[in-house]
């Protein structure tokens, strides 16, 4: 059967209307989504950032685009560290990259290697970091490189600790991730975060019988609660100066300020007597005796173990540590008032030479016993090899410091004694500790 | 139906004859085989640049030979004034039409299908033969410990030839659905990238009924152009709005502008849609989606890309229909 011609063009007529419109109907519905998610940074522009040209130049072909330009911006770094070093048009080349290739991890984590570690402008490197992290939902390395920035570059703790968070969170993130970010939660003040962190990390290790993981998430925890106490003795040391008008000269003289009356701090025994008992309810073996390295930490007394019994049920709903975190947690702070104790059984002290020294790390200020006495051991070291360099050079023993180090030297002794130093036979001792 | 066929089959047959189409597949071989060297000079993620590079030349590839081969298809039967003979048998033009569409899409999609297979050989191969693999074979780990074979050299070389033919097999039959973690979903990226051809080769069909080739060359071009920058018409569109401050707010020839620019991208066809290649590559946004590298294929696209190509060929039938052969 055949149609009559006009009938046929009328029918191709109707069949053209048909799908114009259909295909236009989607069309147009389509647009609308597109509509409804902006791109990242406007495409549409003939001037300005080279990326937003080239992406519409490539026609689709932006991946392939964006790689030819990956291997340009290799070469160009190369070639740029063989010459001037100079690495602003490679990051202009990366920008470009990861415009036309938004989810080009290597582009992002190798541009921020050339712009922050080669190039030293660790911003610019963040801010690509950041334009990946934000395409990049799922992917915890790039969160992860923006801490290493912010942390062992730019040496803003806070900032690392909010990269580290979101890459501790993301779907991808290995186990390790938050044990990073737990450092950095100590590191930046944030003690009741970071101390939970590394409990939890002890129960797990516990919980797996992971000796590994168990040994340094306890050393953490005692780190953590190291940390604690020297900040909240600190505390009291600015406030002491600030009342005062002097520093302290001991750490005693600290107990009595504000800082240091009942507050709340992390105890290094309760938490260990918590623990004990509780392996005991499971039925695990003791951690106090079958741990090796709980040696190096102060152990909790019968009497904290005895009211960490009392505070435990008999029975327990779970069969592992890491349900209890919270428990454990909660019973390991402690109010207390006066100087913390040092949780692997030294005493804090305040160390005289950073007292007063306008570049001295705040961490230096308040340290143990054996870490003043080490940092004596030090300073006498480096004096001793100083003097014997230019007693080498002399022919003869130096008069005085002046002829070693051309000025007077004012180093003050960490214990606050006075340095000696003996013309006759060159030996320079402290007058706190001669016997070093 | 039959009639369509008979002239789709010809006018296969009449297009693998074409040189042209050999020049321009053994270029796209080369670039693919090629692209597992580029890849080495890149110090991270290898194999996205081999997917890259072997995708877009598949697409790219099949583009030109739509065009290049598309354009003289009804261009040469008048020319050579063998339509006549097709025209006064019972063969209806739009049947004419429509064979040498379909024809010239059978003859881009066996390209497409040649093009593949050798970039999956080329993938499945690379994945086979890499560092690690390498090194187990030659260098295997015995009680945590690596202690190399006897016959290092001849297992080193047997293994790859062993792989190459694998390989080879096994690109043959990802065509037809198998997959492993580096082939995974692309073969819907290719099946996209074959609906977004159908369209450019119905349009280089429609070009062919009107003009001469080299117009028609540039014609088809422009779409492929235009197409691929519809969505950015759509931000075109939108900026003009904004900086005037509201659609209201639009005067002078901007309203034009805006109008124009607005029917333009609700008719030329938007190509970006059947452009899957950053999915197969990378982790899908979707967080329900099951599985990393995820492409997912919107039924709605598909229709899209159908109806769109059911239009265009209208159009050219109509076209063709009207033509005087006199």
């Amino acid at each position: 059967m055949t149609m009559p011609g006009r009938l046929k063009t009328l029918f191709v007529f109707v069949l053209l209307v048909a799908c114009v419109a259909v295909a236009t109907t989607i069309q147009h519905r389509q647009l609308k989504k597109v509509a409804l998610s902006p791109p990242f940074h406007d495409t549409w522009s003939l001037s300005g950032r080279s990326a937003a040209v080239i992406d519409a130049l490539a026609l689709g072909y932006d991946l392939v685009v964006a790689d030819f330009l990956w291997l340009r911006a290799i070469q160009s770094f190369g070639g740029r560290g063989m010459t001037n070093r100079d690495w602003r048009p490679v990051y202009d080349q990366f920008d470009t990259i990861t415009e036309l290739d938004p989810y080009f991890e290597s582009a992002y984590t190798f541009g921020n290697l050339v712009i922050g570690d080669e190039g030293g402008r660790q911003r610019e490197g963040l801010r690509l970091l950041d334009k990946g992290m934000n395409k990049m939902i799922y992917g915890y390395r790039i969160p992860f490189e923006a801490m290493y920035v912010a942390h062992w570059q730019m040496g803003d703790t806070r900032l690392a600790r909010w990269y580290g968070r979101i890459a501790s969170k993301r779907r991808n993130a290995p186990d390790w991730v938050p044990r990073i970010v737990a450092y950095l939660d100590v590191q930046s003040g944030q003690f009741y975060i970071g101390f939970d962190r590394f409990t939890g990390n002890l129960l797990e290790g516990l919980d797996a019988d992971d000796a590994v993981l168990r040994r340094v998430a306890l050393r953490k925890v005692a780190e953590a609660v190291d940390k604690w106490s020297k900040d909240q003795i600190l505390r009291a040391y600015d406030e002491y100066t600030s009342a005062t008008g002097q520093p302290p000269v001991t750490v005693e003289q600290l107990a009595g300020q504000p800082a240091l009356q009942n507050y709340e701090i992390a105890s290094m025994t309760r938490l260990l007597a918590k623990i004990e008992v509780l392996q005991r309810r499971l039925g695990r073996p003791s951690l106090l005796e079958t741990v090796p390295e709980i040696g190096t930490i102060v152990l909790p007394t019968p009497q904290e173990l005895a009211e960490a019994e009392a505070a435990t049920s008999q029975t327990l709903a779970v069969k592992d540590l890491r349900s209890l975190q919270n428990e454990v947690f909660r019973y390991a702070l402690t109010r207390r008032s006066g100087i913390p104790p040092e949780p692997f059984g030294d005493r804090y002290v305040i160390n005289q030479t950073m007292v007063g020294y306008p570049h001295a790390d705040r961490e230096n200020l308040v340290v143990t016993e054996t870490e003043r006495r080490d940092f004596l051991k030090q300073i006498l070291g480096a004096l001793r090899a100083i003097t014997a360099e230019r007693r080498d050079e002399l022919g003869r023993n130096p008069q005085s410091w002046r002829e070693v180090f051309f000025t007077d030297f004012n180093t003050t002794e960490p214990y606050g004694g006075k340095w000696e130093y003996d013309p006759a036979t060159a030996v320079i001792r402290s007058t706190s500790h001669p016997d070093l | 139906m039959g009639k369509v066929l008979a002239i789709a089959l010809n006018t296969f047959k009449e297009a693998v004859r074409n040189k042209v189409l050999y020049f321009l597949l053994i270029f796209a071989l080369l670039i693919m085989g090629f692209s597992t060297f580029i890849s080495d000079l890149s110090i991270a993620a290898p194999e996205k640049l081999i997917k890259d590079l072997g995708l877009a030349s598949i697409d790219f590839f099949g583009f030109l030979i739509a065009v290049f081969v598309g354009i003289y298809l009804i261009y040469n039967e008048i020319e050579r004034k063998t339509i006549y003979t097709i025209v006064s048998k019972p063969i209806d033009r739009h049947q004419f039409v429509l064979g040498k569409y379909f024809g010239l899409l059978i003859t881009i999609y066996v390209n497409m299908a040649i093009m593949s297979v050798f970039f999956f050989a080329v993938l499945y191969f690379r994945d086979a033969t890499s560092q690690d693999k390498i090194m187990d074979l030659i260098n295997p780990e015995v009680n945590g410990v690596r202690q190399p074979v006897e016959n290092a050299e001849s297992l080193y070389y047997w293994y790859h030839f062993k792989m190459f033919f694998i390989a080879c097999g096994k690109a043959v039959v990802t065509l037809f659905g198998y997959s492993e973690p580096i082939t995974f979903h692309l073969m819907r990226v290719i099946g996209m990238s074959a609906l977004g051809l159908a369209i450019i080769t119905a349009f280089a069909i429609l070009y062919s009924t009107f003009s001469t080739p080299t117009l028609s060359a540039v014609f088809t071009f422009l779409t492929f152009v235009v197409g691929n920058l519809c969505e950015d018409l759509l931000r075109y569109a939108e900026r003009l709005a904004r900086n005037a401050g509201g659609l209201q707010n639009l005067s002078g020839p901007d309203v034009l502008k805006y109008w124009f620019v607005t029917i333009a991208m609700h008719i030329t066809p938007n190509l970006a849609l059947f452009n899957k290649r950053s999915e197969a590559i990378y982790d899908k946004w979707d967080v329900m989606a099951q599985t990393e590298r995820f492409v997912a294929i919107d039924p709605v696209q598909v229709a899209y890309g159908l109806v769109y190509v059911g239009g265009v060929l209208c159009l050219s039938c109509l076209i063709f229909n009207r033509r005087n052969f006199k």
